[in-house]
């Protein structure tokens, strides 16, 4: 009896003793990610030199995470971080603005493909509903262009439950046809609307930035307009991997699983569904507000089937199940279509769409969990996650 | 009267929609797949029959038999290399191997072709036939014709072939098929290739009313996809009954004043939902479509 006793009060302090040491690497995480950040712009701002920006927060992530022992992945965030705070100095701000725009709206789909296994191919009108409410608050009604952007968040979530409510209820193929319907109403039913929207042309906005100087750098308008773009993209990143990692996340992915089981755990499916796909709508009306902020335009055309098919491609290549997949799948959706024009083979310029195609095609046969999950498989099987 | 006409006329291209729409079915029935990229494989095609006649200088009927050949080729190409390897994956990477297909066809019509409209040569020439006040065009009605002459003889070898008996097992029960020796992957293959080559009379037929463009076959997959879900997506027959009936419905949609032609296609995919929600099988289905 007293052997036991002894045995289980010695056990519980040790058990605590590894939970609270857990708790406090998982509290450092943001650290590495942090200091690499503060010195690639610190680095920038004294140097105006990208490379040596881009060396710096790349050092400072590797040895942060080697020191706080925070682990690999840690590393890997402030790494990213540190190249997603310098290449604005180094490509087209613009292009990477649309890339954040792209990953965006995909971090939507993330939501409700990779989570609860809904398939929306509404994706590309959600992002329009938020970008023609950012163009008609500002054009229409004079409201400051920053400002109408929670507008355009909570009606895109609006336009997501009025479509959600009905298409949530539909499985598969039947839900994909459902949500292609509304991708393909969408540009003429705002042709139809007319003049309020702008019809067949569009609204078009002012630049909402001016350019500023920094220490030694000078940012031009559309660089601005990248940094406020990856702050609103960081805030979505640390709010929807919240949610993936909460309760809500569990549950989405039960009903993703097994929607029976789920059911009879007591997890409303139904709630569920439609809650993830406000989300994902919500974000795509953040995406889209970005999106006409920095093209400085919006034209009906641009948010049909075609603009839909991009965000899903986005998931399906880089990987439904994380947010990591829907940015590597966001970045190579835009280097897919815009990087080549015509790609001369025996004498004829192959369209891009070809490369596109194919690219989606290889990817899914050959990919197991898109571009992400084929990276993290090897950094899985490298360094294998130790208890500590 | 003007609406009369407008019926008449609407009924060529439901001729074509129930084409597609039944090529849908097929392959759906065969493979579960849903296969968006009908229409532009179809375009592409139309767009190699449009070559074959205006450049190498063949006759229609002759190009009609060889398009039919070659649309059949790329569906078997397209089912044994891309889509039975997925067969057993998840609906999402189905979906979207469909939608990597609808980006590979658009592109290589227009790689090869200049995307803007051009006129397609009509199977029969001759002043239109006046019944009354309305007027038919002959190619329309030929156009029309062929459809259902495709349709017809699609019946026919379901119902009377062993090739057709042997694709009815199949889709019907896979294992019993396989018992009595059938093999699944001959059956799906030749159900793809019956459905592309249907999209490629298809696309002839359409390019000749609308003219041949990379973007022709849009609407058409959309118009189709709506046929066949009011049909019911297992159902052939419902495939053509609701291609005819949606070409009608959009042409009275149109011709209304307070709808217009903006109007008329969101109209329709409001049908669409409210059909997939109050009665998901279609009305000729019978099997319990994805409404839980």
């Amino acid at each position: 009896m007293s052997a036991a006793n002894l045995e289980s009060k010695s056990r519980v302090p040790a058990a605590r003793r590894t939970a609270a040491h857990l708790r406090s690497v998982a509290r450092r995480t943001w650290i590495p990610a942090t200091v690499s950040v503060v010195l690639t712009l610190a680095t920038m701002a004294t140097t105006a030199n990208a490379g040596f920006a881009l060396i710096a927060g790349v050092v400072a992530a590797f040895l942060t995470s080697r020191v706080l022992g925070t682990g690999p992945q840690s590393a890997l965030v402030g790494i990213a971080l540190a190249g997603a705070v310098d290449a604005p100095f180094a490509y087209s701000a613009f292009n990477l603005t649309q890339i954040l725009v792209l990953a965006i709206g995909a971090w939507g789909l993330v939501i409700l493909g990779g989570q609860t296994g809904q398939i929306s191919v509404a994706q590309g009108p959600f992002v329009g509903v938020g970008a023609y409410t950012t163009a008609v608050l500002s054009a229409r009604f004079g409201v400051p262009l920053l400002a109408t952007i929670p507008a355009a968040v909570v009606i895109g979530a609006i336009a997501g439950l009025l479509i959600g409510i009905p298409s949530s209820r539909l499985r598969g193929i039947y839900q994909v046809i459902t949500t292609l319907a509304v991708a393909v109403s969408f540009p003429t039913l705002l042709l139809a609307i007319g003049d309020p929207v702008g019809g067949s042309t569009g609204i078009a906005m002012p630049e909402p930035f001016q350019a500023a100087q920094v220490g030694s750098v000078s940012l031009d308008p559309t660089q601005v307009m990248y940094f406020f773009a990856l702050a609103c993209a960081l805030v979505v990143w640390v709010a929807l991997s919240r949610i993936i990692k909460s309760r809500h996340g569990t549950a989405m992915r039960a009903v993703r699983q097994n929607e029976v089981v789920a059911a009879v755990n007591g997890i409303s499916v139904s709630h569920y569904r439609i809650t993830s796909f406000v989300l994902s709508a919500a974000c795509a009306g953040l995406a889209g507000s970005i999106s006409a902020m920095s093209v400085g335009a919006v034209s009906p055309d641009s948010f049909g089937m075609l603009y839909s098919i991009q965000f899903l491609v986005a998931v399906a290549v880089g990987g439904a199940d994380s947010l990591m997949g829907g940015l590597l799948g966001a970045i190579a959706v835009f280097w897919l279509t815009t990087s080549f024009s015509g790609i001369p083979i025996g004498g004829v310029q192959v369209s891009n769409e070809v490369a596109y195609g194919l690219v989606i095609i290889l990817a899914l046969v050959v990919l197991e969990g898109g571009l992400w999950g084929a990276v993290s498989g090897v950094v899985e099987s490298r360094w294998p996650k130790r208890a500590t | 009267m003007l609406l009369l006409q407008d019926v008449v006329s609407a009924l060529g291209a439901g001729a074509v929609y129930a084409l597609v729409a039944l090529a849908l079915v097929i392959v759906f029935r065969a493979t579960g797949v849903v296969n968006f990229a009908a229409g532009e494989i179809a375009t592409f095609t139309t767009f190699v029959a449009w070559e074959l006649l205006a450049d190498v200088g063949l006759g229609f009927w002759l190009t009609l038999v060889i398009v039919v050949g070659f649309s059949a080729l790329v569906g078997v190409v397209i089912y044994l290399f891309i889509m039975h390897p997925a067969l057993k994956k998840p609906e999402f990477v189905i979906v979207m191997l469909t939608f990597g297909l609808f980006e590979l066809f658009n592109g290589l019509s227009n790689t090869f072709w200049d995307p803007s409209p051009r006129s397609f040569p009509a199977p029969v020439e001759g002043p239109p036939i006046v019944i009354g006040s309305i007027f038919i065009t002959q190619e329309s009605i030929v156009d029309g014709a062929i459809a259902i002459l495709i349709m017809l003889l699609l019946m026919a070898i379901f119902r009377y072939t062993k090739l057709g008996l042997g694709f009815r097992a199949t889709t019907d029960n896979r294992f019993a098929a396989e018992v009595v020796g059938i093999r699944p992957w001959q059956m799906y293959a030749a159900g793809w290739a019956m459905a592309t080559a249907m999209g490629g009379v298809g696309g002839m037929m359409l390019a000749n009313m609308l003219g041949l463009s990379a973007s022709m076959m849009g609407n058409v997959l959309v118009f189709a996809l709506v046929a066949v879900i009011i049909g019911g997506l297992e159902s052939p027959l419902g495939a053509v009954v609701g291609g005819l009936l949606i070409a009608v419905v959009a042409a009275v949609f149109s011709s209304l004043s307070f709808i217009g032609t903006d109007l008329a296609t969101p109209l329709m995919l409001v049908i669409v939902i409210i059909v997939l929600l109050v009665r998901p099988s279609g009305l000729f289905g019978q099997r319990k479509a994805g409404l839980l």
